[in-house]
């Protein structure tokens, strides 16, 4: 166990986030993978019950076995024992379904707190700079809504100083805090984040409407939280990025990809605008019929995995977000690894049956 | 106050004030059953689903005849009255057989539809709005109105109020909420709530040349309704040799292979699967379009689609330990088991054989459609 833990602590160090090319990958996390497969069978009971047909030493990563991730929100599922849980953390349950609860003990949540560190650092560098919020002060209070916005909010706040929320509580953009921002930072780097959708609804396009921008020309934008609502309305990554940088005087917009279930190893989008797979992560897309690994350029549902969880046996998940992939080791960024877009959300799965007139 | 107006799916020939006015027909008069039978023949040209054309089958006369001959109450019958349907959300054509049952009884109805759509829902109405457009079926057209309103709507208490029945589809939750509902004194209530069914399979019955019959008539017993249905079996009780299981299900996939599936499937295979194995004694036996895991305790309502979860059995009579009140119909292959014994165990409403879980009958989840959607009037 700490052996294991010792292994990965040691790999992530020395990572390189975006510098590992595809043989090298399969040689150094193919081994990590399959360690944490045996882990998971050895320290967590339903996970060696479901995978008894899977002994281990899979020889390729397509061949690692995955959990389907809303199992998550049905069942407890950790590998640690119950004194050892350091912090849950809760997905955002989607109306009317139970958030997933994921146990992490001091080692993961530290190891992911690094990890997301150093990939964070490729688009946001190393120093620490002025940071403006996206969002209100008030989901940080708010314990309901703490668990998703609150914890994405409180792990990029490492990654700024002085930080200042653009919203009021009632969601509004709070003037006098963004002028007094604007006037101790102007002509600096800044560095923002937000929710995609809020990040656009009340502050990009609001800003917008009343003609306003705002006094700063380098900074950089981190977004993340998907796209559904915004492709509802028509509103496409480029439309997004460039009425972000007229609006919030930054140069730089970067959304990334992650989930509840893998906090730590995101997915970041690099300057040719694509979802890069970090040296610590690999990614599947699957034929979301036959769940058979398909080749790039072809949509299909998108496994995750990661060598962070040893806590909980969320280190390969299939989830249910369809996407594609594009290419290996070639982005036009320099970037090494895989490259992906994500598409939305697999539909929900129609209601049929006798068993929900009212429902309707 | 004036009365809310619902959203008609079909135009109407009459307001809900006419309809209100209109008297019953005779039952099983000639222009009801006229009705059917174009009905039935419209549907077979299409056969475009194949839940619609199981519902073209069973209107045919033959079959409306000798569902007449053994169901109808024997005495003077007539029409019960004005009949409010709530139907289910998505078993898309469910409700038509109960609507056909009231409307051969003469009664004039008010259907309300669910708003969710779907394809077979929507050819469905439209072969009836084709066949009220007929001048010699203004009788009929007159006598039923398709409507639908959200379910927060107060339509469903107003329309309560003028019901002599209301034949209620859907869970128990659904079922509770409308028959909470004023109605007047004497409205019948005839309420379908949530039931789960079953398959009995013999294994020493089995030889390899009846194989694919049986792979046959399971899978016309789970295709229709994405196996959804009340009447569709998700758990398989088997007895008896085990050999041929994981064949069964092979024979099963190359059938499921030739229909559209759905986009979510898998997925919802894959999370149903890896819950049973987790948190019980469980074994996948197949797995591919469609999956079968043998479980100690099946969970019903978990996952459909092609999901089946079997639970082995030493002998029949354990059956005891695995069924409960929820149990609809039990279909069987082998020696049907004794009618006696299984309704000593539960309140178990159809035992069938297999290939036959679906075939509606006027007497459903206990009830007799007719006599409930008639009034019976002695003489002395």
């Amino acid at each position: 166990m700490t052996k294991l833990n010792q292994q990965l602590d040691d790999w992530i160090g020395q990572m390189s986030p975006f510098g590992l090319d595809k043989a090298s990958k399969r040689d150094q996390l193919l081994p990590l993978l399959n360690a944490l497969h045996q882990h998971h069978r050895a320290h967590c009971v339903p996970y060696a019950n479901i995978m008894t047909q899977h002994p281990g030493n899979m020889e390729d990563f397509s061949a690692i076995p995955y959990l389907a991730v809303r199992l998550f929100k049905m069942m407890s599922l950790q590998s640690i024992p119950e004194n050892q849980v350091f912090k849950l953390l809760q997905s955002s349950g989607t109306s009317g379904q139970k958030p997933a609860r994921v146990a992490l003990d001091k080692a993961t949540a530290s190891r992911q707190s690094r990890t997301l560190v150093r990939i964070m650092q490729q688009v946001i560098g190393r120093q620490r700079l002025p940071m403006l919020i996206l969002d209100s002060a008030s989901v940080l209070k708010d314990r309901h809504q703490y668990s998703a916005r609150g914890a994405g909010i409180q792990g990029l706040l490492p990654f700024g100083r002085d930080h200042t929320y653009a919203l009021d509580n009632n969601m509004q953009l709070d003037k006098a805090a963004i002028e007094a921002f604007a006037q101790r930072h102007q002509g600096q780097p800044v560095l923002m984040f937000g929710f995609t959708f809020m990040a656009w609804a009340y502050v990009i396009k609001a800003l917008a409407d009343e003609g306003c921008s705002l006094p700063f020309s380098e900074g950089v934008l981190i977004h993340s939280g998907g796209w559904k609502k915004l492709q509802d309305q028509q509103v496409d990554d480029d439309q997004f990025q460039s009425l972000a940088k007229a609006t919030l005087g930054v140069d730089k917009v970067h959304n990334f990809y992650g989930m509840a279930e893998q906090v730590g190893s995101v997915f970041v989008q690099c300057q040719q605008g694509h979802l890069h797979v970090p040296a610590c992560s690999e990614v599947i897309i699957r034929d979301p019929y036959t769940l058979a690994p398909l080749p790039a350029g072809i949509p299909g549902l998108i496994q995750v995995m990661s060598i962070l969880p040893t806590s909980y046996p969320g280190f390969s998940l299939l989830t249910e977000d369809m996407g594609q992939w594009h290419g290996e080791d070639d982005c036009l960024c320099g970037w090494k690894g895989r490259y992906f877009s994500v598409a939305g959300r697999l539909p929900k799965t129609e209601l049929r049956g006798c068993s929900d007139t009212h429902a309707a | 106050m004036i009365p809310m107006q619902p959203e008609y799916l079909i135009k109407p020939t009459s307001d809900l004030s006419q309809w209100q006015q209109y008297r019953c027909l005779p039952v099983a008069d000639a222009v009801t059953l006229a009705f059917c039978h174009a009905f039935s023949e419209v549907l077979l040209s299409q056969r475009q689903h194949s839940e619609l054309t199981a519902l073209g089958f069973w209107l045919r006369e033959a079959n409306l005849a000798q569902q007449l001959k053994r169901h109808l109450p024997a005495g003077q019958l007539s029409a019960l009255g004005h009949v409010l349907h709530i139907t289910p959300n998505n078993v898309d054509s469910m409700f038509a057989y109960s609507w056909c049952c009231s409307l051969l009884m003469g009664n004039c109805n008010l259907v309300r539809v669910s708003q969710s759509s779907n394809p077979v829902k929507t050819a469905l109405l439209q072969v009836i709005e084709g066949l009220f457009q007929r001048p010699e079926f203004s009788a009929i057209a007159d006598r039923n109105l398709f409507v639908e309103y959200p379910k927060d709507s107060p339509l469903s208490a107003q329309l309560s109020c003028l019901a002599d029945a209301r034949v209620i589809w859907g869970g128990d939750d659904s079922v509770r909420a409308i028959r909470a509902l004023p109605a007047k004194p004497a409205t019948r209530d005839i309420a379908f709530g949530n039931r789960w069914s079953a398959c009995l399979i013999d294994g020493d019955s089995l030889v390899a040349d009846s194989l694919p019959v049986l792979a046959e008539r399971l899978w016309r017993d789970v295709y229709p309704h994405a196996q959804q249905a009340c009447s569709s079996p998700q758990v398989v009780f088997w007895t008896g040799a085990k050999t041929m299981q994981a064949d069964l299900f092979a024979v099963i996939d190359q059938l499921a292979e030739t229909q559209p599936r759905q986009l979510t499937a898998a997925n919802e295979h894959l999370l149903a699967s890896q819950w049973l194995l987790a948190n019980q004694q469980a074994e996948q036996i197949f797995r591919q379009r469609v999956t079968a895991i043998r479980v100690t305790q099946a969970q019903t309502g978990l996952c459909a689609d092609g999901f089946f979860q079997i639970v082995n059995l030493s002998e029949k009579a354990q059956l005891r330990q695995y069924i409960d009140e929820g149990l609809q119909t039990l279909s069987y292959f082998g020696p049907c088991p004794d009618p006696q014994w299984i309704s000593s165990l539960a309140k178990i409403d159809r035992l069938v054989p297999v290939g036959q879980a679906l075939a509606f009958s006027a007497v459903w989840d206990g009830y007799n459609l007719f006599s409930e959607l008639t009034r019976q009037v002695t003489y002395e």
